[in-house]
């Protein structure tokens, strides 16, 4: 289904990729929305995108929510289990996201992209909920490592790192425990970082945007989570070889 | 004592995970595309490139946890309960959501 009408500016691609992110001549006020040109996002199989659903959903169509919850389920779910370390919270800001998405759907600027909104909102309510329960986990060398915000400390050749990898020997199971201990392992905001690169692969300019800092340091950030993870994997590595 | 890295791992982490602004970004990945960087490497980056990115290819090894079934059916039950149809903010009470990103 082509979703594209005859008020949109740009011509939806057949891949269904985004071809402009924004333009500084929407109107950035939703009252007028439908006498304003905004985009046309199509989905990759010509499904409504989540912009369209959400405005059907401010339109009163109940079932657009109901289809940006099951859309995004496994992806925010996944990101939060990740982040938060625990599937119960995880579930929990699952759930208190979508109500501030519910609640705050008449003020969401329909030219603006769904995702990263949906992204920071989650990201926020997680961040919330460690510092109010103190969930962060302890790690002994999380103070000897870069948080990525200062311009300060001494290199780390990644190719000279000796960062061996897992060899046929290590199980499936044995790798993904220690992956996931060294990502939990991490600085609350290193891991967050690394996750929504990684995993969610947001450009730097929306990370910025998801995490309110400058494009500058979403890299330092981000470098800082890589250098932070590599030596963190080759203490681990070295560990075990000691003790076999 | 921190750490920092150098230029060309700073380089090789960036032509990896900046997908710029017309990467494909609907869903999850699992490993680093390398079609988007193939072409702009010398043969002098290659190696550290391939490093960088095998380090970065260690996290698809995180477990990827199964969503609950009951999830959406929860979250809507919750929705429901905690703010029914008709208490969602209107575009003239509306105030400022901090959340929204700016792009």
């Amino acid at each position: 289904m082509n979703i594209s009408s005859s008020n949109s500016r740009h011509a939806v691609p057949s891949d269904g990729k985004e071809q402009w992110e924004s333009s500084g001549d929407v109107a950035s006020s939703n009252d007028d929305a439908s006498a304003t040109t905004r985009p046309v996002r199509e989905g990759p199989n010509g499904e409504l995108t989540d912009e369209e659903l959400l405005e059907a959903y401010r339109h009163g169509d109940r079932s657009g929510f109901n289809q940006l919850v099951e859309r995004y389920q496994r992806e925010l779910y996944h990101f939060l289990v990740r982040f938060l370390g625990d599937r119960a919270a995880a579930e929990d800001v699952f759930q208190e996201t979508f109500l501030q998405v519910h609640q705050s759907a008449d003020t969401f600027d329909l030219s603006r992209r769904f995702r990263p909104w949906l992204f920071t909102i989650a990201a926020n309510k997680a961040r919330d909920l460690m510092r109010s329960q103190a969930r962060r986990p302890t790690n002994p060398l999380q103070a000897s490592i870069s948080s990525g915000d200062e311009d300060s400390g001494s290199f780390i050749d990644l190719m000279q790192a000796e960062v061996e990898m897992p060899g046929e020997q290590m199980e499936k199971e044995e790798l993904q425990r220690v992956v996931h201990a060294t990502v939990m392992s991490m600085p609350e905001h290193l891991r967050e970082i690394l996750l929504l690169s990684y995993f969610h692969q947001f450009p730097y300019k929306q990370i910025s945007d998801i995490l309110l800092i400058p494009l500058g340091t979403v890299k330092s950030r981000l470098h800082a989570a890589v250098a932070h993870f590599a030596d963190r994997w080759r203490i681990i590595q070295e560990n075990k070889a000691r003790l076999q | 004592m921190e750490m920092k890295l150098g230029d060309d791992d700073r380089r090789a982490i960036d032509l990896l995970l900046d997908h710029g602004p017309d990467h494909f970004e609907d869903g999850e990945r699992g490993h680093v595309h390398q079609s988007g960087f193939a072409a702009v490497v010398d043969s002098d980056f290659d190696g550290r490139l391939v490093q960088v990115e095998s380090i970065l290819n260690l996290l698809s090894a995180m477990p990827e946890p199964e969503v609950p079934s009951h999830l959406v059916a929860k979250t809507l039950s919750y929705i429901d309960t905690a703010s029914p149809r008709g208490t969602r903010l209107a575009p003239r009470d509306r105030i400022a959501v901090d959340d929204q990103p700016v792009a």
